[in-house]
């Protein structure tokens, strides 16, 4: 049909209909395209975001009260007789030497483990108030000389943490390994102890919980958890009260008394450690002694544990101090050690000569001198060295021949944390007290060393990479431009041997952002 | 014989038809309007013989013989004192304007005759109480006996009360079939200068009614009476909102106080008391009987609803297709929630327990405690729709949540179908819309995110939009609709804004209902009142979008997400999905969109198929929800710990949603046969769209899990049963190395204890900064002595939240410094973090806030409610009707029925008298 046969209201009808869905169509694309717009500018215009920001409080915690806690006179497991070996009976009490600035000194003693003790045997708790300058520091050492008991021991006076690495001891026959903790706070403290053999991890019922009371010490031997254990590491950490922990090892070869040391914490697990002020004396006397039966131990030695769960290999140098002379060398060799065990190896293994081999007359590698321990290794690990003197007795002894025993004595050098910019130590009563001080930066420094007891303050430059070794007064030092540097001192005479670190104070608690709801 | 005629502008009517009476009055005495009767009567000369008057509104037109006739119904009977004419319509003088009133037993007016039509019906009985002013031939002897119409009774029923004045002055009154008198205005402007307007009648008939009362009662009931006005003028006003008819309610009280100060109730006693002769037990014969009465009012009832001309309700059955898609909704919130099945609480997300009886849970509304650390504030509107969800299991007001979480899918489809019906009358459009509804991505999104507000929203919107679209024609939905615009409004504020816009357009387009439209917002915003005066106070207006209950963070999605639905960063799941098939990741966004195709499509289809009108409010709807949910997701108003917290865009996604299934709804209709298949796609591809979403769910991957209605370690709530103040610091490790500490009282922070006024407080307060100190310092080993602040604050116990993320070293060291508190005494660690314990701690009873104002704030809510309530009641009788593609229709309609119903009794009369 054409448009002209259409009768009119047909054309209007369609004219109409054509008029609808054309306007239909019109709304649609409009429609369509209102649509189309604010999909696209939903999609595709970035706003920006407007509201109210999180309320945020930067709190800065109170200081709290310098604290240093000493761990007090040597201690004994049973008596004298062995017997009673639940009971802790101490042995004499510690000469000690404590010094503040910045504030009024308060000195308070712990409850001792062994009820009957003299007070001055208990451990001592140096307090100073909270101030911005308040340094407080303290050592102790003592003489032992008991029955089957003696030596030369010293200790620094540490401050409380909740976790503490000790690298030291062994619990072979005629060692006796006994740990010390010490809860200087108001609350009772509850403490897991972790131990690294040989062999690995060790597990025993009354590792964990063990509780400190608060103001109280705490002796344990080492040898109820881990018995025979030749080179033990120990983690102690604190839950509640922080605590102090030491390992005290004493020394009886057959009857004779082998030396007494107390060993501190030293840093915890890093991938490079610093062992300054590695003493070593009597080279001869050592060599000496070693070739007898039971004194193979008297051999300087790296103990190295690794506590995490991949094995490691370490990198050891042994260097000379610089200023110790001409000839002296060190030496230098590499370690693996599985995951979870300690190695230990004297510290000569990368020299000429090799020790304990039985080789009657031949100087161990290491001649007399002062040495640091430089550790690199690919995974954390924590170290100490031990070191031990014997009087030379001048004769060739035979070997396994039971001669009269050498005086002897030993020392355990701990890994030394790096230091503030200020440190403040002090040097406790013993013979020829040495400080060293280590720069493991790659930078020259030069020190202040001041003396707290009057004196001229000293200058002391370090090249990179250097240490500096010093004899000094007993008393208390203020060291300033320590940033970085590892300080450590020990004590020598004829079998007479003892070292401690100087560690940093803790970081005070940093500032925290409080966002309160 | 006087005629009295009173003259309202221009009317001469009377006056000319006077002229043509067959037996014409000897007087005529024009009155102006507004000038007593009783004065005008007064005015005339002394009575001489036997004078009659006749009333006469000057615009009447008498029949001719209309005043012979009446004579001589009076002139054979001389007991007769008063006559009525038949009052017609002028212009259809067969429809009966009046024909003589009477009583009910308890007092009301009864016309005798009303609106209809004169078949003669009336004709018979002569005898009745009384007739009305206009027409009424009296004597003028028995008029000055009761000294004319009561004053107290300015117009309406001046002439039954004078009828039985009469009647008990021993005089009889009749109605005369054959006088024919027609009347253009009502009884009640009989004498007035301008008629009543709609609402004045209602009040004057009351008033006329409760003076009548007052007059009429024995001497010892009046003040019985009169104590009953105020309690009656309340339960009257209750009866008219449930009657639909809420513009009665001023005038009810209007006339009630005038009752109660009606001075001329003395002397209309007075005057019965003189010119009584026979008793009430005379006249009772001529009260209508209480069945007459009803079968009057059902009669009124239905002649009201013919003359409405509202199309009766069309709409699809509930068998098959809304059966059907309910129990495939309800199957499928079984099987998404099926770890929750016997929970008797939820955690995760934002979900926390209820408080645990119903006094704690409604105590909770008005001004009060808004955090543990001394906020006082007004209450979240949201507590209200908590507390009613919470009091549906009262038993365990948490298990209500539970219930809704699992019920949701099946809530939200009844609501959505139902709500389809209203724009399809087809089986099917509402079944796929149902569907859609509930396989909308942002519902799955709250479910997946644990929102209660978001799900209760999506549940809740459809019926909003229903009742709005009846709200128009019927006050029941008008008064649903206000209640579900405030449960909508307290849980998402964020789509307050688009909503009033809505309504507004709506009221806008519906000129008619303007004001009831207007109205529906109004319970909201009153519930939201004291929210809005504090929020604004303290310069934070922004507050009032946040979203309620616990502040849960978002992430922000993108535009795109937006549009296609999403909205959480997590765009669905479909991210996730695209990696773990091993696809490259800018996929996922595409893959949605061509999901989503289908439906885009069918939207846009809408606007060029017939019916594209209705589409317009849909569109307007979707393009609303989605620029509701960009400003909520570019908006933070509130803050969690370190994070802002910007709005949940969900909830306006749920009405983009909504406005484009309306659309998908309306093409259906219009597609016909191809509507099936078109449908389907839209569906399958929809489903497959949100599918990521529905297999999280259903694996149990989302943040909801099944809780034991706790929020703080066992020990703690086992203490706050004894000492329900008891404070808990509770600290939160952050994951950017900061720590967020609040302060919980009792058993820790419930949903009805969470507040957007402390979430959206812009500054820390004094005792914030208090508990942030005291936070910082317990979170370091420090010199700092906590015992003070823990005292001042009565907190027992500090708990320490497990970290995650970067929260790590923050938590270990705070762990470390509270175990070395000597304060404190480490609990241990329980699932809710690690305890510790003041011992120190003595309990105490906080003080708890109270203002007047808010007080008065709380009643004025209620009142507004139960306004709303009653209103919302549907008390009228379902209208139904079959659907044309349906079955039998068996749905329940909201609406009321739209007509007005009649004036109704007491129960409250003057029965019982002498």
């Amino acid at each position: 049909m054409t448009e002209a046969g259409l009768s009119a209201p047909e054309r209007r009808g369609n004219g109409r209909r054509g008029i609808l869905i054309g306007a239909r169509v019109l709304s649609g694309v409009v429609a369509t395209g209102v649509a189309v717009l604010v999909v696209g500018a939903v999609a595709l215009v970035p706003l920006p975001t407007t509201g109210s920001d999180p309320r945020a409080l930067t709190v800065d915690p109170a200081p709290a009260d310098q604290v240093r806690v000493c761990p007090g006179g040597a201690l004994r497991l049973g008596d004298e007789s062995g017997a009673d070996a639940e009971s802790t009976f101490a042995i004499g009490a510690p000469s000690l030497v404590g010094q503040a600035t910045g504030g009024d000194l308060e000195r308070t003693r712990l409850t001792s483990a062994d009820p009957s003790a003299a007070t001055a045997s208990a451990p001592e708790v140096l307090r100073v108030g909270a101030s911005a300058d308040a340094l407080v520091a303290g050592a102790q050492s003592q003489e032992v000389e008991a029955a089957d008991f003696g030596g030369f021991t010293a200790a620094t006076c540490t401050e409380p943490s909740g976790s503490i690495w000790l690298v030291g001891g062994a619990m072979t026959i005629g060692r006796t390994t006994v740990l010390l903790l010490a809860n200087p706070t108001d609350v009772p403290s509850r403490v897991n102890l972790e131990i690294f053999g040989e062999d690995g991890p060790v597990s025993a019922p009354g590792m964990a919980g063990i509780d400190v009371p608060a103001g109280g010490q705490r002796v344990l031997s080492l040898a109820g958890f881990a018995p025979g254990v030749v080179s033990p590491v120990v983690h102690v950490s604190a839950r509640g009260g922080r605590v102090i922990a030491d390992l005290q090892q004493s020394i009886v070869r057959g009857l004779d008394p082998g030396g007494v040391e107390t060993i501190g914490g030293g840093a915890d697990p890093a991938r490079s450690l610093v062992i300054p002020g590695v003493r070593i004396v009597d080279t001869v006397g050592t060599a000496r002694a070693s070739a007898l039966r039971d004194w193979q131990d008297v051999v300087a030695a790296v103990r190295v544990a690794v506590p995490g769960d991949e094995p490691g290999v370490v990198n050891v140098r042994v260097v000379p101090a610089g200023d110790v002379g001409e000839g002296v060398v060190g030496s230098s060799f590499q370690l693996e050690v599985d995951a979870g065990t300690v190695v230990e190896i004297p510290l000569d293994a990368g020299g000429a000569g090799s020790p304990g081999d039985g080789t009657a007359g031949e100087v161990s590698g290491l001649q007399d001198g002062v040495y640091t321990v430089y550790l690199d290794a690919d995974v954390p690990v924590v170290a100490g060295v031990r070191a031990s003197t014997a009087i030379d007795s001048g004769i060739e002894p035979l070997p396994d021949t039971a001669v009269e025993a050498p005086k002897s004595d030993l020392a355990w050098f701990s890994a030394a944390p790096a230091l503030d910019g200020v440190a403040f130590f002090v040097v406790p009563a013993g013979p020829s007290p040495v400080l060293s001080l280590v720069n493991p930066t790659t930078g020259d420094v030069e020190l202040e060393l001041t003396p707290q007891g009057g004196g001229e303050t000293q200058l002391v430059a370090i090249p990179a990479g250097g240490a500096v070794t010093r004899g000094i007064e007993p008393g208390g030092y203020l060291l300033a431009g320590a940033e970085g540097m590892s300080a450590a001192l020990s004590f020598a005479d004829p079998g007479v041997l003892a070292a401690l670190v100087v560690a940093p104070p803790r970081p005070v608690a940093g500032s925290l952002v409080v966002h309160p709801d | 014989m006087t005629a009295i005629l009173v003259a309202r502008d221009g009317g001469d009517t009377a006056e000319r038809a006077l002229q043509a009476q067959t037996r014409r009055p000897d007087d005529v005495v024009v009155a102006t309007p507004g000038t007593p009767l009783s004065r005008v009567v007064a005015g005339l000369p002394a009575a001489s013989g036997d004078e009659w008057l006749w009333l006469l509104p000057a615009d009447a037109e008498p029949e001719p013989d209309a005043l012979a006739r009446l004579l001589a119904a009076v002139e054979v009977a001389p007991s007769v004192v008063i006559a009525g004419p038949k009052l017609v319509d002028p212009d259809d003088r067969l429809l009966l304007r009046s024909f003589g009133e009477s009583i009910s037993h308890h007092g009301t007016t009864v016309p005798l005759a009303d609106d209809e039509l004169d078949q003669s019906q009336h004709d018979s009985l002569d005898d009745v109480l009384g007739v009305v002013l206009p027409g009424m031939l009296v004597r003028r002897a028995m008029w000055d006996l009761l000294e004319g119409p009561d004053r107290g009774l300015p117009t309406v029923d001046a002439g039954l009360d004078l009828s039985i004045r009469a009647r008990l002055a021993g005089g009889r009154v009749v109605r005369v079939a054959g006088a024919r008198v027609a009347v253009a205005a009502g009884a009640q402007d009989f004498t007035r200068r301008k008629p009543l307007g709609r609402s004045a009648r209602h009040r004057a008939v009351r008033a006329a009614q409760l003076h009548r009362r007052l007059a009429y009662a024995p001497e010892a009931a009046v003040p019985v009476h009169w104590l009953s006005l105020l309690p009656l003028a309340l339960v009257r006003a209750i009866g008219l909102l449930l009657g639909k008819r809420p513009g009665a309610i001023p005038g009810e009280i209007a006339a009630t106080f005038a009752a109660i100060f009606d001075g001329s109730v003395p002397a209309a006693r007075a005057i019965i008391r003189r010119t009584r002769r026979v008793g009430w037990a005379a006249i009772a014969s001529l009260r209508v009987p209480a069945e007459v009465v009803r079968e009057r009012r059902v009669s009124a009832r239905d002649r009201e609803h013919a003359r409405s001309g509202l199309p009766d309700l069309v709409r699809a059955s509930f068998f098959p297709g809304g059966l059907t898609v309910v129990v495939l909704a309800a199957a499928l919130g079984a099987v998404l929630s099926i770890r929750l099945l016997g929970a008797s609480a939820l955690a995760g997300g934002a979900l926390l327990p209820l408080s645990g009886d119903l006094g704690t849970l409604w105590s909770s509304l008005g001004w009060g405690a808004r955090d543990g650390a001394g906020l006082d504030g007004p209450a979240d509107p949201f507590y209200v729709v908590l507390a009613v969800l919470g009091s549906l299991t009262p038993w365990n007001p948490s298990l209500a949540l539970v219930i809704l979480w699992i019920a949701a899918p099946a809530f939200a489809a009844l609501a959505a179908w139902w709500c389809a019906t209203r724009l399809s009358t087809r089986t099917w459009p509402p079944v796929l819309a149902a569907l859609l509804w509930v396989l909308a991505p942002p519902f799955l999104a709250a479910l997946i995110e644990g929102r209660p507000s978001a799900v209760l929203v999506h549940v809740l919107l459809p019926w909003l939009l229903l009742a709005l679209l009846e709200a128009p024609r019927s006050w029941s939905a008008a008064g649903a609709a206000a209640l579900l615009f405030a449960a909508v409004g307290a849980s998402a504020p964020v789509l307050v804004p688009v909503l009033l816009a809505a309504v507004v357009l709506w009221a806008l387009a519906h000129p008619r209902a303007l004001l009831r439209l207007l109205a529906v917002p109004l319970p909201a915003l009153v519930l939201a009142a004291p929210l809005i005066a504090a929020q604004v106070a303290r310069g934070t207006p922004l507050g009032l979008l946040a979203d309620p209950g616990a502040v849960a963070p978002t992430v922000a999605p993108t535009g795109w997400q937006l549009v296609l639905g999403s909205p959480s960063g997590g765009a669905g799941g479909w991210p996730r999905l695209v990696e773990s098939l091993g696809l490259p990741g800018f996929v996922a966004t595409p893959a949605a969109i061509v999901l989503l195709a289908p439906l885009a499509a069918v939207v846009l289809l809408a606007v060029f198929l017939p019916g594209a009108r209705r589409v317009v409010p849909a569109g307007i709807l979707a393009v609303g929800g989605l620029l509701t949910a960009v400003a909520a997701a570019h908006l933070a108003p509130a803050t969690s710990g370190a994070a802002s917290v910007t709005i949940w865009p969900g909830t306006g996604l749920s009405l983009y949603w909504a406005g484009l299934l309306a659309a998908v709804t309306i093409a259906m209709a219009a597609l016909r046969r191809a509507a099936v298949i078109v449908g389907a796609t839209v569906l399958l591809s929809a489903a497959v769209a949100v599918a990521p979403s529905l297999v999280t769910l259903a694996t149990g991957a989302g943040s909801v899990v099944a809780g034991d209605g706790r929020t703080l370690p066992a020990i703690v709530a086992a203490e706050a049963a004894t000492d329900p103040d008891l404070g808990t610091l509770l600290l939160r490790p952050q994951d950017d190395g900061s720590l967020a500490v609040s302060v919980e009282r009792g058993a820790g922070a419930m949903l009805d204890d969470t507040s957007t006024f402390a979430a959206t407080r812009p500054v820390a307060s004094g005792s914030q900064v208090e508990i942030a100190e005291l936070a910082g310092n317990l979170a370091s080993r420090g010199g700092f002595d906590p015992a003070p602040v823990l005292d001042r604050y009565g907190i027992e116990f500090v708990v320490l939240t497990p970290a995650s993320g970067g929260g790590g070293p923050v938590r270990e060291r705070a762990a470390e410094a509270l175990d070395a508190q000597s304060a404190l005494e480490a609990v241990g660690d329980t699932g809710r973090g690690s305890l510790w314990r003041y011992p120190d701690h003595e309990p105490t009873t906080l003080p708890r806030p109270s203002s007047p104002l808010g007080t008065l704030a709380v009643a004025g809510q209620i009142a507004v409610f139960v306004f709303a309530l009653l209103l919302a009641l549907p008390t009228g009788r379902r209208r139904r009707r079959r659907s044309e593609f349906a079955g039998t229709g068996d749905d329940e309609s909201l609406d009321s029925g739209g007509y007005e119903s009649d004036e109704f009794d007491d129960g409250f009369g003057e029965d019982d008298r002498d």
